[in-house]
């Protein structure tokens, strides 16, 4: 959960470089260890699909409440550890760590 | 989470991409918003996140055939914080082992005033790397070869 007082990167530079090394256009993104969903919902606006896992039930309810309307269809929350992911094989395009590796 | 990238690696289809964002070991900058514009105050003292230990996961999943670098790409994250008092207490709950030391705090006293209210800043050099899911053939071969 993040601190009241605290805002990261408001200027968009992850999203900025992220943009210029890959494409999520049409793709489904796994992104493991997603906090409070700060990140999930710029990859959500990219991709067909995000899937976004942490093993912390209270993050995950906080991504959950955090992530607009518009988005919700493409985004599926859930609580998971990234050592046991509970996916098929060959499932995604993408698995992003984002400071969580 | 060497266990964490090969768990990754399973739920990929072929040629899918790991995308790891995260800090460089060189030290972040504070900077201090003004009227003049934003002024560098100091560094921050220490390291927050295990950099180190993250590059020898990715180098051996690497060695192991699992994955082929792609790219590379180097960013600035900016952590906003609001006053002298939130910008420790960030430090202290999120950035285990990184401080700020007196002569920056008095930089930041003189510029925003004795409560040191004002938007003060994290300048944070990051990364991201691209790693390419490697075909089994090539796991194959490697372990062949390191076999012989």
């Amino acid at each position: 959960m993040r601190m009241r007082g605290v805002k990261l990167d408001p200027e968009g530079y992850e999203v900025m470089a992220l943009d210029r090394v890959v494409s999520l256009k049409g793709k489904r993104v796994i992104e493991i260890g997603c906090g409070d969903g700060r990140l999930t919902r710029a990859l959500a606006e990219r991709a067909r699909e995000v899937v976004a896992i942490d093993p912390n039930p209270r993050d995950i309810r906080a991504a959950r409440q955090s992530t607009p309307k518009h988005l919700k269809r493409r985004v599926r929350f859930q609580v998971a550890t990234a050592e046991d992911l509970p996916f098929r094989d060959g499932e995604f395009a993408v698995a992003v760590f984002s400071w969580s590796l | 989470m060497v266990h964490a990238l090969k768990s990754a690696r399973r739920v990929l289809k072929a040629g899918g991409l790991i995308v790891d964002i995260r800090s460089t070991p060189e030290p972040a900058v504070v900077l201090c918003e003004t009227p003049a514009g934003r002024l560098v105050v100091g560094r921050l003292r220490g390291t927050h996140r295990k950099t180190q230990t993250a590059t020898a996961r990715l180098n051996r999943v690497v060695r192991q055939g699992l994955f082929k670098p792609h790219r590379i790409i180097a960013f600035r994250f900016l952590h906003h914080t609001s006053s002298l008092e939130t910008l420790r207490t960030y430090l202290e709950e999120e950035w285990s082992a990184a401080w700020i030391d007196g002569k920056t705090v008095s930089r930041i006293h003189r510029l925003l005033g004795p409560k040191a209210i004002g938007t003060l800043i994290i300048d944070e050099p990051a990364r991201i790397h691209i790693l390419v899911k490697a075909r089994a053939e090539r796991i194959r071969s490697q372990r062949q070869e390191a076999a012989r």
